[in-house]
């Protein structure tokens, strides 16, 4: 039985061809954005499917609204990574460092889910892209690392930056006191 | 805020951020098609769906790969156990040995009967596998209600460990009456849809058939030996270290097409 599940079925082919075509212009367009160079920006579309291939069981309706927004977000940081081809010294995390903030109780409401949105456009995208696989695909260390072509101790230190950023805004902005 | 709130937060922010930002881009993606603005990208393409085709096949070929092997260990492994002793190959066999059967013979008592149509299903999904123990399938199947009342005699209690495994899986039509052991020999009297019962002799050895009086025949590239003595007709060859012999009543046309299949 693992055997036939480690064969790649044929849906899964389907299913990926169906994402590529459905969603290559738009990601195309995102990276063009970032890179303005269309040759450049067909390598990150290339190099962002490829990681989410292997990535499709993340992938539950491909028609939805998060199935665009991860593949817009792998294609982003992939071009973002092409962008910055010196690639930045991210230090090793600190034990100490970990969740070294405090939040008091909050639930987001309607009324102020649309301003704390802002708030994560706000931090770095590099940031928010390994916060939102995280959080909201709930993807483990290894598999954004994976998504993301980093190492798992960049994606451990990003995450902690990106928890870090927002939970200061929020409690700049008023959202929460620390 | 306790970490686990504070993930939770976290995850709703996370979670309603993508939700929202996925509708803008689906509506963006809309006006996208509808302007039909972006170029056309036959090199993204072809090397998108290149490379996704090549990852599928080299990971197809890695798992046929690893099944192959499984396969190939689960056809060696109970015939170096039979080597070995062969007592771990027929687990069945033992246990059927240590039935209440007075005359030391391991067949099913008769008024097993009934449900002997059940088992004969049983012994024919074994028989699809590869042949890991076939006197274990032999023992379990027992004589079934089909089996002639002069059936051959089943295997003599102990004689089973020097059964010879069949080096092949059984055509669909045929199917294991019954196991014997002769001294060296092990005969399979095999139970046909299309005739008569063949019965298959196995030696280990690596002695040539006895031709004498026989007729060479070429079955799939071998040399086979035949008799189309229309009272006894018989077929043989040497194959692999192992001497088949074979007989059945219906005619020599039988034994041709069990050699064709097992050559």
């Amino acid at each position: 039985m693992l055997f036939l599940l480690t064969f790649s079925s044929p849906q899964d082919q389907d299913r990926f061809e169906y994402l590529y075509h459905k969603y290559k212009n738009l990601c195309l367009k995102k990276a063009y954005d970032i890179l303005r160079d269309y040759s450049l920006a067909e390598d990150a579309v290339s190099e962002a499917y490829l990681r989410v291939y292997k990535n499709l069981h993340k992938i539950e309706d491909p028609d939805s609204g998060r199935t665009a927004a991860f593949l817009v977000t792998i294609t982003r940081n992939a071009a973002l990574t092409m962008l910055s081809k010196e690639s930045k010294n991210w230090e090793e995390l600190d034990e100490g460092q970990e969740d070294s903030f405090e939040l008091e109780e909050f639930t987001l409401s309607q009324e102020f889910a649309r301003d704390v949105h802002r708030l994560l456009d706000r931090v770095d995208e590099d940031l928010r892209h390994v916060f939102l696989l995280q959080f909201a695909y709930d993807m483990s260390h290894k598999e954004i690392a994976q998504a993301l072509n980093i190492s798992e101790n960049n994606v451990a230190v990003r995450l902690h930056r990106a928890k870090k950023k927002l939970a200061d805004l929020l409690v700049k902005e008023g959202f929460v006191g620390a | 805020m306790p970490k686990k709130n504070r993930d939770d937060l976290f995850r709703q922010i996370a979670s309603d951020y993508v939700d929202n930002w996925g509708e803008s881009l689906l509506q963006e993606r809309e006006e996208l098609t509808r302007e039909n603005t972006v170029p056309l990208t036959p090199r993204m393409d072809r090397k998108v769906l290149g490379q996704a085709a090549a990852r599928k096949r080299r990971r197809n070929l890695r798992a046929a790969g690893a099944l192959a092997a499984c396969l190939l260990l689960a056809v060696l492994l109970p015939r170096m156990g039979s080597l070995d002793g062969g007592s771990s190959a027929a687990p069945s066999a033992e246990m059927a040995a240590e039935r209440p059967a007075e005359n030391a013979a391991f067949a099913l008592p008769q008024d097993a009967a009934p449900e002997a149509g059940e088992g004969k299903a049983d012994a024919e999904e074994h028989l699809a596998l590869p042949q890991a123990a076939p006197e274990a399938a032999a023992a379990e199947e027992g004589p079934s209600p089909s089996a002639p009342q002069d059936a051959p005699p089943a295997f003599v209690q102990g004689q089973q460990d020097l059964a010879i495994p069949l080096p092949f899986v059984l055509p669909e039509h045929l199917t294991v009456l019954s196991v014997a052991q002769e001294e060296e020999k092990t005969i399979y009297h095999l139970s046909s849809t299309t005739s008569d019962e063949v019965v298959l002799t196995l030696e280990s050895t690596t002695r040539a058939p006895d031709t004498q009086g026989l007729t060479p025949l070429s079955i799939n590239g071998e040399i086979v030996f035949t008799s189309a003595d229309p009272e006894h007709p018989f077929l043989t060859f040497q194959k692999n270290g192992a001497l088949y012999e074979m007989t059945c009543s219906s005619g020599l046309d039988a034994l041709i097409d069990l050699s064709r299949w097992i050559l």
